[in-house]
């Protein structure tokens, strides 16, 4: 739709400058972040790369929010957790709680890296955001429930899922569950960093609930051709 | 042939807009020209596509009591029809 809407726009500039509002005329292009992009001589460009330099030259481009940067410590999805985690628009104390649960995490590897013997030294991973990443794949559901009326009831539906819808199911689900189920005296990061590093090997509640989100599709599996019917 | 049916068409609204022939028989509010966009209609509810896939990968955990690993060539094949199905 943005594509078609963009033949038609042409630039304007409006009277109240855009600096980092939200909605943009569709014309405005994305800002490119990763110096990798950029660090490519001319000669190693394919013709669509070329086009999109080219592109970018003449058009105007969005400003870039707070939270991208080009540093290598900067991951999206890691901006996502911490997005999804934050409250009151507390975006410090989010950040704050995931950088002890990556460190966290890092503390207790080395740890169990240290105490191995020397055969098993290999397989423990120490790199926090690989252990995120795994965890956060091991928890992703692979179909969903929809609920859909049909005549006069309401069936739960197995339906395939969207990768952002699947994502963010996953992150939801760690963040209540460590929420929820926690002792009163336990802090947030240390019981994210138990849920993560048990997610990761394909344990704790996170995973359970995972899988009985399959149980129930797979009971249900018989209205699956309900689906807009 | 098309111009001049355009030609006698536009001839019959005039006539049934002129008030020289007795009554108009047509009393438009609005002026009678095409829009160049049509209205935007209810979405065609689609057929439920990939139940084969999703059908084979329930069973595949049936078997294997839901564990993940044994069912990964089902997994791939349901999620390559997911993108097929979202692409057109």
């Amino acid at each position: 739709m943005a594509a078609s809407i963009s033949g038609l726009l042409k630039p304007w500039t409006p009277r109240v400058f855009l600096v980092r509002w939200s909605r943009y005329n569709p014309y405005y292009l994305e800002p490119e972040v990763r110096k990798e992009a950029y660090i490519k001589p001319e000669a190693e460009l394919s013709a669509e790369e070329k086009e999109q330099r080219e592109l970018k030259s003449i058009r105007p481009i969005k400003a870039a929010t707070n939270d991208v940067t080009s540093s290598v410590f900067s991951d999206p999805v890691i901006s996502k957790f911490v997005g999804m985690m934050m409250l009151d628009g507390n975006k410090i104390l989010a950040n704050e709680i995931i950088a002890k649960t990556l460190e966290n995490i890092k503390r207790k590897q080395v740890d169990k890296y240290h105490k191995a013997p020397e055969g098993m030294k290999e397989e423990i991973e120490c790199n926090p955001y690989a252990i995120f990443h795994q965890a956060l794949e091991n928890c992703k559901p692979v179909v969903g429930l929809a609920s859909i009326q049909k005549g006069g009831k309401f069936y739960q539906v197995p339906i395939p899922l969207s990768d952002d819808r699947r994502r963010h199911l996953a992150m939801k689900w760690i963040i209540t569950e460590c929420r929820e189920s926690k002792h009163r005296r336990t802090l947030m990061y240390e019981k994210l960093s138990q849920e993560l590093l048990a997610a990761s090997v394909r344990e704790g509640n996170v995973i359970k609930k995972k899988l009985e989100m399959h149980k129930m599709a797979e009971a249900n599996r018989a209205y699956a051709h309900y689906r807009w019917a | 042939m098309a111009a001049q049916r355009g030609v006698l068409f536009q001839e019959k609204v005039s006539r049934l807009l002129s008030k020289q022939h007795g009554r108009p028989v047509l009393k438009p509010n609005k002026p009678l020209v095409l829009k160049d966009e049509v209205a935007n209609r209810r979405v065609k509810r689609g057929g439920a596509s990939c139940v084969t896939e999703i059908s084979v990968l329930m069973a595949c955990w049936k078997q294997n009591s839901f564990v993940e690993s044994v069912c990964s060539v089902e997994m791939k094949a349901f999620y390559s029809c997911v993108d097929e199905a979202q692409v057109c």
